[in-house]
């Protein structure tokens, strides 16, 4: 190659690296039951629990994520729609790809599918209906899914079944979540299903399925059990 | 031969003039916009014969017995006559009666409660029903890649073999699409190549005068949910709308049907308790007008004379077009069906 030529392709290579510098965030997904891993259908407090409550499902979208810089947007996350599905392992992962000089403190999310997106029609990918997600009778997407036994629940076989979703005001169950984070290469989340099941009287409440305030109160008290732990 | 080129010439610009075409479906430029997003499924006509097999193949249902149209035939414009409930799997019977399917780009949610609010999701509601295909979606979805037609039907539509959900419903969407109904006599009338005759004028004048509120040309239904009046059957106890607003004022309220082909999807209302439209017109001016949360344009009692329900349903009659109930581009499509029943 002769010089000029030479010349022109540093720049260029100078030029793509400045302008599209970047960085791999990997954020990680934990899902727990209290300090332990999630596993499925194996009862979750051997021993103490005479409860013997199992899990046998936990799918959840997590969608429009960002990232905070002192309370400013500092990054939104193009495309994203995020499915987290327990039988797939109890560690999951959401790699992003953010700018290197990207300084942030929080990272924020939703839990949940955005109303303009379920009024879109049929989507692919992560949003196929086929998913399990899609509530079939009455258009919208199940924002979060929670079903397992417990011997308290007086239903049959002792299922509940929590399929939060629902878009429509008074009945919006989406849910924002911010979470402390700080600028380094991952992010660890953790997603503690204890913490969401205790505040439930299985006997009275366990099946829920289909927009309502309920579902929207369930939705907020899901939000609150994902927490962020600092390296 | 320079007033044939004459006749020829105004005979296209009247015809450009009152049609605008999306390519693969006629649009009267009398009707409204459509509200359905034609660019997130741009019509292809490969897409819209994988969709018309997809309409017409009972393999969407649990033992490949009932498709779209074992409630939807054409020949009823894709209603379900004789039947006052829909029936399904096994005469399994339904809880409503199944509405007609035709000009469903206009449409901004589906079925008697609207609570499908996408053409493109619709067709999941039925398939899960147990009442009519008792089916799981997934499980549509993995007996189409195995069969011996579909994958082929796919590649051509969609350039590869990928068989998804995404996919199945949006060609179905796109075949749901083409059925517009826009040649009955009215249709003529309003393009200025026919005239009514003085019993159908005067039931065109008591119809605006007191259906056209609700049932609103040209497309005969202005989409609301109203409460008209029907006494809730105890034995169904079908409260409508307000099973999926929740919102207590929208009780009994259901779909505005449209009337196109009215004399052909008998029975008629959301359970089909009406076999025929005099019974129907009988309801409206038998009203009692001081019921509870009775819509608003029901409240002023309605008189007619026997001479007016007459005329009104001679009106009626001219809603129904021959055209879209013999449109062989809606027929079973025994071509791409051929060889794989075990009819010849």
């Amino acid at each position: 190659m002769s010089l000029p030529i030479k010349l022109f392709c540093i720049c260029l290579l100078l030029i793509s690296q400045w302008a599209t510098a970047q960085r791999p965030l990997n954020i990680g997904l934990n899902l727990k039951y209290g300090v332990h891993d999630l596993t499925l259908n194996t009862p979750l407090e051997p021993g103490t629990d005479s409860n013997n409550l199992t899990i046998s499902a936990l799918k959840f979208y997590i969608s429009n994520v960002k990232l905070l810089h002192k309370n400013q947007v500092v990054f939104t996350a193009l495309n994203g729609f995020f499915l987290t599905d327990a039988s797939l392992g109890n560690k999951q992962n959401i790699p992003l790809s953010i700018p290197s000089t990207c300084e942030f403190d929080a990272i924020q999310f939703d839990l949940g599918i955005d109303s303009l997106t379920n009024v879109a029609g049929v989507l692919g990918g992560n949003l196929d209906p086929t998913l399990g997600m899609y509530w079939t009778w009455q258009s919208g997407y199940i924002n979060f899914k929670l079903e397992g036994t417990a011997t308290v629940c007086p239903t049959r076989n002792n299922a509940f079944n929590f399929h939060l979703g629902g878009y429509q005001t008074p009945y919006n169950a989406i849910q924002t979540i911010k979470l402390t984070a700080t600028s380094s290469q991952f992010i660890s989340i953790q997603f503690d299903v204890e913490k969401f099941l205790h505040q439930i009287d299985l006997s009275l409440t366990n099946q829920v399925m289909s927009p309502s305030l309920v579902a929207v109160k369930l939705a907020t008290m899901a939000a609150q059990a994902f927490t962020s732990t600092l390296p | 031969m320079k007033l044939k080129i004459y006749i020829l010439a105004i005979g296209v610009v009247l015809i450009s003039a009152f049609q605008t075409s999306l390519g693969l479906i006629e649009i009267p430029t009398y009707f409204p916009k459509p509200v359905y997003d034609f660019s997130k499924n741009p019509l292809s006509s490969q897409k819209i014969q994988l969709g018309r097999a997809l309409f017409y193949d009972p393999i969407l249902s649990r033992n490949q017995t009932i498709s779209c149209a074992s409630c939807h035939s054409q020949f009823n414009a894709f209603a379900h006559s004789d039947h006052a409930l829909s029936h399904g799997i096994d005469d399994k019977v339904g809880t409503r009666n199944a509405p007609a399917l035709m000009n469903l780009a206009w449409k901004n949610n589906f079925m008697w409660d609207g609570a499908i609010h996408h053409l493109d999701v619709q067709a999941l509601a039925p398939i899960s029903n147990p009442l009519e295909m008792d089916e799981n979606i997934n499980q549509v979805i993995f007996k189409l890649q195995t069969s011996k037609i579909y994958p082929a039907l796919f590649y051509s539509a969609f350039g590869d073999t990928a068989i998804t959900g995404e996919r199945m419903l949006k060609a179905m969407s796109q075949f749901m699409l083409t059925l517009v109904s826009s040649q009955s006599k009215y249709d003529s009338v309003m393009r200025h190549e026919a005239t009514f005759n003085a019993q159908e004028l005067k039931g065109y004048t008591v119809f605006k005068n007191n259906c056209a509120v609700c049932h609103t040309e040209p497309l005969f239904t202005n989409e609301t949910f109203k409460n008209n009046g029907l006494t809730v059957d105890t034995t169904l106890n079908d409260y409508g709308r307000v099973m999926v607003t929740h919102n207590p004022t929208d009780s009994f309220k259901f779909k505005v049907p449209t009337l196109r082909n009215i004399a052909f999807t008998y029975p008629y209302m959301h359970d089909g308790r009406y076999q025929s439209l005099s019974q129907v017109i009988t309801h409206y001016t038998s009203l009692n007008t001081t019921q509870k949360n009775l819509a608003k344009e029901l409240q002023k009692p309605l008189v007619l004379t026997s001479n007016q329900k007459v005329d009104l349903m001679a009106f009626l009659l001219t809603l129904t077009d021959k055209h879209f109930m013999f449109n062989q581009n809606y027929f079973y499509p025994k071509e791409i069906f051929s060889g794989t029943t075990k009819d010849k």
